[in-house]
């Protein structure tokens, strides 16, 4: 009894010793609830309340929505993004899984080079690159079409996509090709019917990642899509942004910026444990 | 059998391989040839390319705004590096120290990194910073503080400033993850002998965990270097103005190349230059791990070395 007391005491007094990191991190919590509450609350509101600041006082306002999705176009973006995302997605890992598959568990002369260059590919800064990529996009005809971001995000991606899943497959047990090879299977076989779904977990981490990624791209977006018919919702955005800010139409600009965020946050809220455990995986594991 | 094992792993491999053939290696190399041509704009074909040597990096070494950028990476890399990533080891202390909801917190200081960040530095530039309605404009005068609540925070002046405190908010949150993963993965013995001789917190921290951390505070200095020396996005949020207070190599290399970047509106068109950009970034990220590596020795690199 005294002795549960006694640790009873010292936990207690443990959490008083913690007090200030308590502090330290609430503030930091009700700055993020407060800034992105207030935007949502804001993009239901006028413009004038917005500046009284008496937000949501005439009730809700949907239109703001409308108006931005429709006459501004950021519904045209969202699908945009949406295309290039999911496409852009399925691209990388139909190239880099099979990829990733050799380098895993295969040897071979010049294996070593091969995963070299894939390593050194991810350092390599992309304004190294995208002056002659506007020049290839140019000759090919690619630009003015989606398919050049399309083809962009897969090919810039490939090397980490590569890299993330070669630890993936180097992981699962040998016994399962052998046992597909007895069955009868090739090699091709044994890939895309016994490993490729054995390597599901890695395959869905790295999808979260390209996803969200290519969701949140500005750079390469604003070079290879400013075609007002390509962009964004990143630089679509980005664009209504400076056009409202002219126009003076706060609500909607709010309207956009929570349309903006609201697919990738929306994921995080079911997905941030298997997003975190991915960052940190890949980034502390050598 | 043996042939089709070998044609096997070539068609599995062709397709990444020429990737990184068609989008890494021919244009970087392109890159770094095109740096030492006069090439007026990006879609010139190589016969209207002229060989000037060294001319495009003697043109950008001495253009003002070019110095300026290169000034901005430099006070980001060092000031806003030093300030974030004692900020993000303070979170990472206090997330290991025993506190209830470590996971919730952390989730939501990660939570910026999943948010575009253009809709990030919108929430900022248009709530936060607003001199009329802003979020602290309204914080400073409910405590009182009135020459904090009519500061100006988009003001030319205070831009760059503004942006380093978004910024913050926005990248702090990934390396507290790396940390936190850091920390957990050390013995406990050294942190608990250390207490039982009554060191204090801040002494545990600065000798015993901080040194134990070494290779992962090394890999964070490592990857915030390459954010600072390619920063981009917020810089060109930012600079909504014709004041070049916030403009960073690849603004200015976006500027004089497509010509369509808020701030640098007097230069002109200059594909040539803008690679020889390209270049100086590539060799300033290779120029920071090489010194890193000479100044932090790490006990993979130790191991490295005696193989």
């Amino acid at each position: 009894m005294a002795r549960a007391h006694h640790t009873g005491s010292l936990e207690r007094r443990r959490q008083i010793s913690l007090l200030p990191g308590y502090v330290l991190l609430l503030i930091w919590l009700v700055f993020t609830v407060v800034m992105i509450g207030w935007i949502v609350l804001a993009s239901f509101s006028t413009t004038s309340e917005i500046f009284t600041g008496a937000l949501l006082e005439s009730g809700f306002h949907f239109e703001n929505y409308i108006r931005v999705l429709e006459k501004h176009k950021l519904g045209l973006y969202f699908i945009n993004s949406l295309i290039y995302s999911v496409s852009a997605c399925i691209g990388i890992v139909v190239i880099a899984a099979p990829a990733a598959y050799i380098l895993g568990r295969f040897t071979f002369r010049g294996k070593g080079v091969v995963t070299s260059a894939f390593v050194t590919c991810m350092s390599i800064p992309s304004v190294m690159l995208i002056l002659p990529l506007f020049k290839m996009a140019t000759s090919a005809h690619l630009t003015g079409t989606r398919w050049v971001l399309i083809l962009l995000y897969i090919c810039l991606n490939v090397p980490f996509g590569v890299f993330f899943l070669t630890g993936f497959f180097t992981s699962l047990p040998n016994a399962l090709e052998e046992a597909a090879s007895i069955d009868g299977c090739t090699d091709n076989q044994a890939f895309w019917k016994v490993m490729f779904p054995l390597a599901q977990p890695g395959i869905v981490t790295l999808t979260i990642f390209n996803f969200m990624g290519i969701w949140n791209e500005y750079f390469i977006a604003l070079i290879f899509g400013s075609n007002s018919e390509l962009r964004t919702i990143a630089t679509g955005l980005q664009s209504i942004v400076q056009s409202m800010k002219y126009s003076g139409d706060w609500a909607g600009l709010f309207a956009g910026v929570v349309v903006a965020f609201l697919p990738t946050f929306i994921l995080y809220l079911f997905l941030s444990n298997k997003i975190i455990a991915g960052v940190t995986g890949g980034a502390v594991k050598e | 059998m043996k042939r089709n094992r070998r044609l096997f792993i070539f068609s599995f491999l062709a397709p990444a391989v020429f990737c990184v053939l068609l989008v890494f290696l021919y244009p970087a190399v392109r890159t770094v040839i095109m740096s030492f041509f006069d090439v007026r704009f990006i879609t010139d074909s190589v016969d209207q390319w002229t060989m000037v040597g060294l001319e495009n990096y003697r043109t950008l070494f001495g253009s003002s705004v070019f110095q300026r950028s290169l000034w901005n990476i430099l006070k980001i890399w060092i000031i806003e590096g030093a300030a974030v990533l004692a900020l993000a080891m303070i979170f990472a202390v206090i997330l290991t120290s025993g506190i209830k909801g470590k996971g919730f917190f952390r989730a939501m200081l990660y939570l910026p990194n999943v948010i575009s960040v253009v809709a990030l530095a919108t929430m900022w530039l248009q709530y936060v910073f607003n001199n009329q309605y802003g979020l602290f404009k309204s914080l400073f005068t409910w405590l009182g503080w009135d020459a904090m609540a009519a500061f100006q925070w988009t003001a030319p002046e205070n831009l760059f400033l503004s942006m380093m405190i978004a910024y913050a908010f926005g990248s702090v949150g990934f390396y507290v993850l790396i940390l936190v993963a850091g920390i957990d993965g050390l013995p406990k013995d050294y942190e608990e002998a250390a207490k039982l001789d009554g060191a204090g917190a801040v002494r545990r921290l600065f000798y015993i965990t901080i040194p134990l951390l070494k290779d992962i505070i090394k890999r964070c200095i490592v990857l915030w270097s390459a954010g600072a020396i390619g920063f981009f996005v917020y810089s060109s949020l930012f600079s909504f103005n014709t004041e070049m207070a916030t403009v960073t190599p690849i603004v200015y290399m976006y500027e004089i190349v497509f010509g369509k970047a808020v701030g640098a509106t007097t230069a002109k068109l200059n594909a040539g230059g803008g690679a020889a950009v390209g270049v100086i970034v590539m060799v300033l990220v290779l120029l920071v791990n090489v010194v890193l590596n000479l100044l932090i020795k790490t006990e993979s690199d130790q191991k490295g070395g005696e193989d």
